[in-house]
């Protein structure tokens, strides 16, 4: 198994509360949020994601959480039980796994320190795999233009991620691969004119 | 407000009515029945990319934001009046419910309050006898 480079992805059924519980601990450490995305090296816009509802990954909730108490910021309850549960991952024992309080066992490999963008693994079997294939294709493509780790981030989570759909949460019938390689084309349509406005051609 | 023309706390009325007056003192085209045009024009207004396109049967609009863009996809398979209907749902979305990442859609089930909220506000902008019926000024 691999070493200690595991993180875990926050499971996303309380991201929102996370989230306020974020922003109200970087108020209580009187911190803006360009000062706070710094200290994790990530962008405003970003933190604000977070704060937002976005899932955080385990290592910048772990930082975040840290450097607001370190600056006398008072951590909500709901960030200290998620810290506590984190810290599994942080054993020298090196466990490979972070227990929720469901039972869902999650273990990805860590991207975080590297500036350079890496496929998510978690994200790896929430599509079909010819639409995996095919986003994976394009993201590479962002890569290869220069785009910044970010947005391709960005990119990911809009063609991959299910829990980045906002909307109807109670639908259990799985979309077929056909619908999925249609939503992830017309996002990249979308990705890609959004790029081309910005002077960037992929 | 940034990505936001709109000042949430304002425009986030739980009354459609209510919803819909604020909206139109920026958007006159909610003031009688929306078409398709007018919805066009409302987007436009508020610099969104709209496009008809191929999407899975049941997913009949999609909204999300790529960087500071926001889009609005619409199912080429619906025929006009429900394209607009669902449209408007979408616009509503985008409106009201803080749209700033990730993608929100309409389909053939959606739930949860936020979307209740859109799907009554867009059948009482596209539809006439909707709008009459609108005196109850229902609340959420």
């Amino acid at each position: 198994m691999s070493s200690a480079n595991v993180t875990t992805v926050t499971p996303d059924a309380s991201d929102r509360a996370v989230g306020r519980a974020l922003q109200r601990a970087r108020e209580d450490a009187e911190l803006g949020q360009p000062e706070a995305a710094k200290l994790i090296d990530r962008t405003r816009v970003t933190l604000s994601r977070y704060e937002n509802g976005a899932p955080v990954p385990d290592d910048i909730l772990l930082t975040l959480v840290a450097e607001y108490e370190r600056l006398g910021a008072e951590i909500p309850e709901i960030l200290q039980q998620l810290r506590d549960d984190v810290s599994h991952v942080s054993s020298p024992e090196g466990p490979r796994y972070s227990m929720r309080d469901t039972g869902k066992v999650l273990q990805v490999r860590e991207r975080a320190n590297s500036p350079e963008w890496s496929p998510n693994p978690a994200l790896k079997g929430q599509i079909p795999k010819r639409a995996y294939d095919a986003a994976l294709g394009y993201l590479r493509r962002l890569e290869a233009a220069g785009v910044d780790r970010d947005h391709i981030e960005e990119a990911e989570r809009l063609m991959i991620d299910r829990r980045y759909a906002k909307a109807n949460r109670r639908e259990k019938r799985e979309l077929s691969e056909e619908d999925w390689m249609l939503l992830v084309d017309d996002t990249w349509d979308a990705i890609r004119e959004a790029l081309s406005w910005q002077g960037v051609k992929v | 407000m940034g990505i936001f023309m709109y000042d949430r706390s304002a425009v986030r009325a739980n009354s459609i009515p209510i919803f819909r007056r604020r909206m139109s003192e920026q958007h006159p085209e909610l003031a009688g029945v929306v078409d398709y045009d007018g919805f066009l024009a409302m987007a436009a207004r508020d610099r969104i990319h709209v496009r008809v396109v191929p999407l899975p049967a049941r997913q009949l609009a999609r909204t999300f934001v790529v960087g500071a863009h926001r889009f609005i996809r619409l199912n080429r398979s619906l025929p006009l009046e429900e394209r607009t209907r669902h449209a408007m749902h979408e616009l509503c979305h985008v409106w009201r419910d803080h749209v700033i990442e990730g993608a929100y859609y309409s389909d053939e089930l959606t739930g949860g309050q936020r979307c209740e909220f859109a799907d009554i506000f867009a059948w009482s902008v596209t539809t006439e006898p909707m709008q009459a019926s609108l005196q109850l000024d229902l609340d959420f």
